[in-house]
């Protein structure tokens, strides 16, 4: 798709969008400069920078947490920090992950109460 | 221990060296020019900086929010040399064509305001190595402190925490520690002018340096029989403008100053008022409309002044009209500048913020030792200004003007209120008027047909244009509409059913009672455009004059027993 599409499609502002990829948080276009052309993962990427900005982090912090291997820590409860890989992060299959991770949640801490009795 | 299970340091991001990112760009120099004309100040500063990479770039700086009641009515971009001056459009529009021409790699330049006024100047098409420098021209009211003096402070940066608040990444103020070149030039006769930093008066007409992270802050006086509350430049001649902030100071003779001393035949002026603390600013201008090129850069800033608050003019024009044409920057309009195909490389340009230096005052008053505190904060911040009591639209501050949906008002105008009284009353009694005529429902159709007569003269009373203005002397023009009915009245009724009257006499006067209805309709619409601040009011009573010509002229072609 070409960047107005992007922009519509996102529903970020163009400004942001040119900001996001020069700031390296949304990847360069394909095609190279002359022909740039944007795909989902432009979309994923955009989508994915505004989750993490809802979610309270700046920029700077953003960019240390997407590039970290680690994954990024996200407080669940007193004491449940989770620790979510970037690429799930506006990736549309939330549903599906976060019903894994429920459940292997649950999965664990049952076997920490077995463990302890 | 499966890996599933495996733990891992959830802070291991945070402490991982953070990764090298764009710097912002840098000021090379900042130069701050004021002529004072008082009870304005023409202000221009120009911010140079360097594309020192070797990457097409889109520069983008933000700016703290203008002065309150300052006008900005210019943007040239010099680019190694050569000017590019951006021109007022619609909002819309302009962030249409600087996006469209980004994407074509053309050379583009948006000048535009935020979200709480804070200003946005993006420059697209810098090539690497290219010098840049960014030229904004205002005119604002100077501060009184008191009677004998007259101040004036000039933000080259701002604290960037409040204002970034509602602003996206792409579009916040970014400041640095760095600081850079920077120098003040004052003109202005017959004043004595001190910057109070240095705490000592400043040659006038000299650039001296000045310190980038401080807030530039004058004090005026004047001496000799100099005023501060008046200026005035060949006022009786096409071009020339006055300015003052005391009416009997004022000498041009026009309607709202009947006892000027100075007249003229010129007609190219527009008057501009404006409330303020200390009372009333009144400018008199040569019309933007007019503006051929020639006009004295002190008679375009007063002219955007006069625009920007427009009251009165020689020749009728429209607010909306004149602020576009004097190039002010608003809310609603934006400078753009679109360059022309093929004058840059075939490559997307990389955005790049421009910092400005760290506000002092901001970041280490709590270092400055207390007896410096006094000097660097002198003089105190002037105190809130009621709101003026019937002013015309503000350029930068158009809270007044700017309706929710967007849409201005013009100067004069009464603000509507109520949508119910205006729309949904009329609406709804004519819909329930229609459904009682053809007996949708029983109800009885006179008192429907008075309430909405009474609705629509109440509509009309509220957009009587207000004294003052100019609208008032069109108002005799609206006798036009009673003419369809008149002649209805006068030549009908045309008795179609006594069947005596010749059959080819009873059609033409029948198509010429259709035609006097026509009329009615057209009447109104025709005039609208001409009545300046009296638009509503035109079409409130064309309305009710088009019902009273469908009664006249239908009484008139139908008889009894039709």
């Amino acid at each position: 798709m070409k960047f107005d599409e992007l922009v519509r499609v996102s529903g970020a502002a163009a400004r942001q969008i040119r900001y996001l990829i020069a700031e390296g948080f949304v990847p360069p276009p394909a095609g190279g400069r002359a022909h740039a052309t944007y795909g989902d993962d432009h979309v994923v990427a955009i989508h994915r920078y505004e989750r993490l900005k809802g979610l309270g982090f700046p920029p700077a912090a953003i960019k240390l947490l997407l590039g970290a291997k680690a994954g990024i820590p996200v407080p669940i409860v007193p004491g449940l920090t989770l620790v979510i890989a970037p690429e799930l992060i506006g990736g549309g299959n939330a549903q599906d992950v976060a019903a894994q991770a429920a459940a292997k949640i649950e999965e664990l801490l049952s076997m920490e109460t077995s463990s302890v009795k | 221990m499966s890996n599933s299970t495996m733990l891992v340091d959830p802070l291991a991001a945070l402490f991982e060296p953070p990764p090298a990112g764009a710097p912002p760009l840098l000021l090379d120099a900042t130069e701050v020019e004021v002529e004072l004309l008082p009870p304005l100040a023409r202000v221009t500063i120009t911010r140079r900086f360097t594309n020192a990479s070797d990457q097409l770039l889109e520069a983008v700086l933000t700016l703290p929010p203008a002065a309150r009641h300052e006008v900005v009515h210019g943007l040239t971009v010099t680019i190694d040399g050569a000017e590019y001056h951006a021109l007022a459009r619609d909002r819309e529009r302009s962030d249409l064509a600087d996006g469209a021409a980004i994407a074509e790699r053309r050379r583009a330049i948006l000048y535009e305001l935020l979200a709480d006024d804070v200003q946005l100047i993006s420059v697209s098409g810098v090539e690497a190595g290219a010098q840049v420098a960014v030229r904004i021209e205002s005119i604002r009211p100077l501060d009184r402190p008191d009677e004998a003096t007259a101040a004036l402070t000039i933000a080259l940066t701002a604290d960037s925490g409040p204002i970034n608040r509602r602003l996206a990444d792409s579009d916040v103020l970014l400041t640095t520690s760095a600081r850079h070149p920077a120098t003040l030039s004052v003109i202005a006769d017959g004043l004595t002018v001190g910057l109070v930093v240095l705490e000592r008066m400043i040659a006038l007409g000299r650039s001296i340096p000045i310190d980038c992270a401080l807030p530039v802050s004058l004090r005026i006086a004047p001496f000799g029989e100099r005023s501060l509350d008046h200026s005035v430049f060949h006022v009786e001649a096409p071009g020339g403008w006055e300015a003052s902030s005391d009416a009997r100071l004022e000498t041009f003779r026009h309607p709202l100053n009947p006892g000027g001393g100075a007249t003229s035949d010129r007609t190219d002026w527009i008057f501009g008022h404006l409330g303020i603390r200390t009372g009333r600013l009144r400018v008199t201008a040569p019309s933007p409309l007019s503006d051929d090129g020639r006009l004295r850069p002190d008679a375009r800033a007063m002219a955007a002044f006069a625009a920007a608050n427009f009251m009165e003019s020689g020749a009728p024009c429209e607010g909306d009209m004149l602020r576009l044409a004097a190039n002010i920057l608003t809310r609603r309009n934006s400078l753009v500048f679109v360059g022309r195909e093929g004058e840059l490389p075939d490559a997307i340009p990389t955005l790049r913020k421009l910092a400005l230096p760290l506000d002092v005052l901001v970041d280490s008053a709590a270092d400055v030792p207390p007896e410096k505190r006094t000097d660097i904060l002198a003089p105190p911040p002037p105190k809130p200004e009621p709101e003026p009591v019937a002013g015309p639209p503000l350029p930068i501050h158009p809270g007044p003007h700017i309706t929710p949906g967007g849409a201005g008002r013009e100067a004069g105008a009464r603000a509507p209120g109520y949508r119910w009284l205006t729309w949904w009353g009329p609406a709804a009694l004519s819909a329930l008027w229609v459904a009682g005529a053809i007996q949708l429902v029983r109800i009885p159709l006179s008192p429907v047909m008075a309430a909405w007569v009474v609705l629509m003269l109440l509509n009309a009373f509220r957009f009587f244009p207000r004294e003052g203005s100019p609208a008032r002397r069109r108002l005799p023009l609206l006798l036009m509409l009673a003419l369809p009915w008149i002649a209805s009245i006068v030549v009908g009724p045309l008795g179609l059913a006594d069947g005596n009257g010749d059959a080819a006499r009873q059609s033409l006067l029948i198509q010429f009672q259709q035609g006097l209805l026509v009329g009615g309709l057209a009447l109104p619409l025709i005039l609208t455009p001409f009545m300046g601040d009296a638009r509503r009011f035109t079409l409130t009573v064309g309305l009710l004059n088009l019902v009273i010509t469908f009664l006249t002229t239908s009484a008139s072609m139908v008889g009894p027993g039709s």
